[in-house]
């Protein structure tokens, strides 16, 4: 059979099978939700961890693309259960502003913004947040961050390294606390310490950031690492710095800089391990896919099932199918039809209907999107791939489903098919 | 011979017409004319012009694009018959093919078959039927599967005026 038969041939299969659904709509419906279950939720979570995933390279570009983390301990799935045995890292010594220091003065880094994440109580006149989440930073966390301030200003090298009560609030907390009236210059309370507002920044919140409750809609401030240390007992073992290598520099070759100058200095001796960790954004997107894949792992079993269940209707309405239409087949025979012919016709009806099954899980799965997007900070959005896979999918069901009474058809004896009553 | 042999010999030797027509419900007259030059691997183009002229042989060239539903049982016995012709058969088998016909209608469909003997088709016809076997040329009679008989018409025809039973 040449190729263009089997095109033509497909294509009045499938007008075949679009009329056989006409025929037999409840039995056809039954048939195609399984699939159309199957490929929704696949969609679904596609849509939901594609989304994620790339509003979370967005963020990672916004940082920039070479930027790295150095951390105490590694971050990721790990079966650290709190002992030390588990988690050596937990004896890491903590990252200080002194090895922060020294990494700034490194030749190839441009900036290095020491970041200790928590939150206070703020208060300014009669309003009062009980737990407002602030960034505690060097002065050059507008390097490696993204994001603008205005009205105001950024503190100062000077004003860090002399602990001064200084903060940056951005619009949410603005709002909440001083409404439309300008706070730069105002004093508010955090905790029981003065601070003096020099600025609102605007942050260019991703969706990792709205998570992390960094996100332009929560309330949030940033205050100088130094005065947080002083004024407000951070947690100081829990900081991380964000580097961000010079322009035209090679991001691993920093990394191995920055290793070597750690070492040195910490007096590791050679083949003792790292006692901390160098973290890219890329480590960090892996971290990211490692859980979701595992999510999206359990929605493909679900799915599977759903496929599965859609399968076993395919063999049902296929069967029941071939045996409506044994006449058909006889007549079709007597015409000269061989058994690759007929096979292919049924094959083609049962990929028809899963496909059509599949294009119903896709459209729901788009409209679920949509609806998660419009109503929830998930950016969820179907992957071009997801289209592809379900597609592929619901025909390679359909195929191997179909199988079995396309065999049927095939085999049959074009004088006992034409008798059949 | 195999099964894709039988089927090539189906599709390019011999002609079927059935008592019931079967023709495929939800095909137009054309579509179930083209079938079998569908299954022969013609092309699309050639498939058509063919299967029109087939059903012009038949005197069926307006309702090409009804269903079988909308015909009626002659116009559907002459579909099945032009479905039969199109790959130019060497022989036309019908099986009774007046079998669910009126007798005026059955006398029009014999003139087809008339009208293809004429121009060389080699047609075998069965049939119950003395009035219908008078069409043929040659008339060879069966009895419980044992031929008891073999004429040629004008034998036949005079056999049968003289009141003689048929077999």
């Amino acid at each position: 059979m040449r190729i263009l038969d089997s095109i033509a041939l497909a294509s009045e299969g499938v007008i075949i099978a679009l009329d056989a659904l006409r025929a037999n709509k409840v039995r056809a419906a039954l048939t195609i939700m399984g699939i159309a279950v199957g490929v929704f939720v696949v969609v679904a979570m596609a849509a939901a961890t594609h989304g994620i995933k790339q509003s979370f390279q967005e963020d990672v570009d916004a940082f920039g693309a070479t930027s790295f983390q150095v951390r105490r301990r590694s971050i990721g799935i790990n079966n650290c259960d709190g002992s030390d045995d588990t988690c050596p890292e937990r004896k890491n010594p903590a990252i200080s502003a002194e090895e922060a220091q020294m990494i700034r003065r490194l030749p190839s880094v441009q900036a290095v913004t020491e970041i200790w994440v928590s939150s206070a109580p703020m208060r300014y006149r009669d309003r009062y947040l009980g737990s407002v989440g602030y960034d505690a930073f060097s002065a050059d966390w507008i390097q490696t961050d993204v994001g603008d301030i205005d009205p105001g200003r950024n503190f100062s090298q000077k004003e860090n390294e002399n602990g001064e009560p200084v903060l940056i609030i951005n619009d949410s907390l603005k709002a909440q606390l001083f409404g439309d009236s300008d706070p730069v210059g105002k004093q508010l309370l955090v905790k029981d310490k003065q601070f003096t507002v020099i600025g609102v920044y605007h942050t260019k919140g991703g969706f990792l950031k709205t998570m992390d409750g960094r996100g332009p809609d929560k309330p949030r401030a940033i205050i100088p690492i130094v005065t947080a240390k002083r004024q407000l007992d951070i947690w100081r073992r829990g900081i991380v710095l964000m580097v961000k290598p010079r322009d035209g520099t090679d991001q691993a070759d920093v990394m191995d800089e920055v290793t070597a100058a750690l070492r040195g200095r910490r007096g590791l001796r050679p083949g003792t391990p790292n006692n901390f960790f160098l973290v890219t954004q890329e480590r960090m997107m892996a971290a990211f896919d490692q859980l979701f894949g595992a999510i999206f792992m359990v929605g493909l079993a679900l799915s599977a099932v759903g496929l599965l269940v859609g399968g076993v209707g395919v063999v049902a309405i296929m069967m029941i199918s071939v045996t409506e239409r044994t006449r058909e087949i006889g007549v079709r025979k007597a015409l000269g039809a061989t058994k690759i012919t007929i096979l292919w016709q049924f094959l083609v009806e049962a990929a028809t209907l899963t496909s059509i099954g599949s294009a119903i899980g896709l459209a729901l799965g788009s409209i679920i999107a949509y609806i998660v997007r419009a109503t929830t900070p998930v950016p969820a959005s179907v992957p071009v791939e997801a289209i592809g896979f379900s597609l592929g999918g619901a025909v390679l069901t359909g195929v191997l489903f179909g199988m079995l009474p396309a065999i049927r058809a095939a085999r049959l004896d074009p004088v006992e098919a034409l008798r059949y009553e | 011979m195999t099964d894709d042999e039988l089927a090539r010999v189906r599709n390019k030797e011999i002609g079927f017409v059935f008592q019931t027509f079967n023709l495929l419900p939800r095909a137009s007259a054309l579509a179930n004319v083209e079938l079998p030059l569908v299954y022969a691997g013609v092309p699309a183009a050639e498939r058509k012009e063919r299967a029109m002229e087939a059903l012009t042989r038949v005197q069926l060239g307006e309702r090409v694009h009804h269903k079988p539903n909308e015909l009626s049982g002659g116009q559907r016995q002459r579909v099945a018959i032009a479905r039969a012709l199109v790959n130019r058969p060497s022989i036309l088998l019908a099986d009774e093919p007046t079998g669910n016909l009126d007798s005026t209608t059955s006398e029009e469909i014999m003139r087809v078959f008339e009208e293809l003997a004429d121009q060389g088709q080699t047609v075998i016809m069965v049939t119950h039927e003395p009035d219908i076997a008078a069409h043929a040329r040659r008339v060879v009679v069966l009895k419980d599967g044992v031929v008891s008989s073999d004429e040629p018409k004008a034998v036949f025809q005079a056999r049968i005026a003289q009141g003689g039973k048929a077999h």
